[in-house]
């Protein structure tokens, strides 16, 4: 637990703290120059996206950078929401703003390779820091952590409905659903359903909105349910997979303490033997 | 028309939401797969009901005359 509130603070902070700095600064790396290429790809202008009645002390936690604290708490103290009048917004403000996204939730899989690592008996020796893998990858297509541990069923049952109402709800919406620009907060939740919304949104999230859209609201809404319930996916891969682990790591701890046991029999029972060989 | 597609909507998401229930629930695919009809009849009779008293709640209290 430790281990994984220090790496949310820091990225790789608390694999430090566990004796493995090589993955502890390899994390550090990774997820903080994810987030400060996005800081500068969108001059730091994220917030800027929220309108003024919008913009509040806890604005900012509902977003997927709240996965990478420490970054986040620097932006908000470095930029904030701007110097109060309109600008435009930088070219590659779209990309910038997915990235810093994107590394809040590189940050919440480090977090679970960290807690992981934590519980592992010996280093190498278990399934557990492996979950974050499978999390990542659960995220990045629904459907895809499920397929890697063999329950296909699920997988495809999983991957069709969430990928499916994500299409159907930006079609509902004609894309409108897809710019964080307009819809902050949605984005955020529509965000989760990973790598298919970054498609759709690089397609279709410029759309201008032309005329009246009858079932906007509705897109909105199975778009970002698409992407909450992807996070039930993931939770459903993490606790399937630990406790594939444990029963592994236990089995594995038994079976070496059998060994041990009667490795000790035998030496005693030799001992006895060249005892009374000599006598 | 257009009721009818709210309650597709409806329907569809509410599938979600009883599909990644279940798979809290049942941890083998066999239980799963037989237990979602009951799962989904019942979920949707809750939420029926609860627009029912939403219904009624609104035409009695909250009307204006």
């Amino acid at each position: 637990m430790v281990a994984a509130i220090l790496t949310w603070l820091l990225p790789g902070a608390g694999h430090i703290y566990l004796g493995l700095p090589v993955v502890g600064l390899l994390g550090f790396l990774v997820v903080q120059g994810v987030y400060f290429l996005g800081l500068q790809l969108s001059g730091g202008m994220l917030f800027e996206y929220l309108e003024p009645d919008l913009r509040g002390p806890g604005s900012s936690l509902l977003s997927p950078e709240i996965g990478n604290l420490g970054a986040l708490i620097y932006h908000i103290k470095q930029y904030g929401y701007g110097p109060g009048w309109p600008r435009p917004w930088p070219p590659m403000m779209e990309l910038g703003a997915w990235l810093t996204a994107a590394s809040g939730m590189l940050n919440i899989c480090l977090m679970v390779r960290a807690h992981g690592d934590a519980r592992s008996p010996k280093e190498g020796s278990s399934e557990l820091p492996g979950l974050a893998r499978l999390v990542l990858l659960a995220w990045a297509l629904p459907g895809l952590g499920h397929w890697l541990q063999g329950r296909k069923a699920r997988a495809l049952v999983w991957f069709g409905l969430l990928v499916g109402m994500l299409i159907l709800g930006s079609a509902l919406a004609e894309g409108s659903n897809l710019s964080r620009e307009r819809h902050f907060f949605y984005w955020a939740g529509q965000f989760l359903s990973g790598l298919p919304n970054l498609g759709l949104q690089l397609v279709f999230g410029s759309a201008r909105v032309a005329a009246e859209q009858a079932y906007a609201d509705a897109g909105l809404d199975l778009g970002c349910l698409a992407g909450l319930l992807n996070v039930l996916a993931m939770i459903d891969v993490y606790t399937h997979g630990e406790t594939r682990a444990l029963e592994r790591d236990s089995t594995a701890a038994t079976g070496n303490a059998g060994a041990a046991g009667n490795a000790a029999s035998a030496s005693s029972a030799g001992a006895t033997h060249s005892s009374s060989g000599g006598a | 028309m257009d009721s009818i597609v709210h309650v597709l909507l409806f329907a569809l998401a509410a599938f979600a939401i009883v599909f990644a229930s279940a798979t809290f629930h049942e941890p083998e695919d066999g239980p799963l797969w037989k237990s979602l009809p009951k799962r989904y009849g019942w979920f949707c009779f809750w939420m029926v009901l609860i627009s029912v008293v939403m219904v009624i709640a609104e035409h009695t209290v909250a009307s204006v005359h």
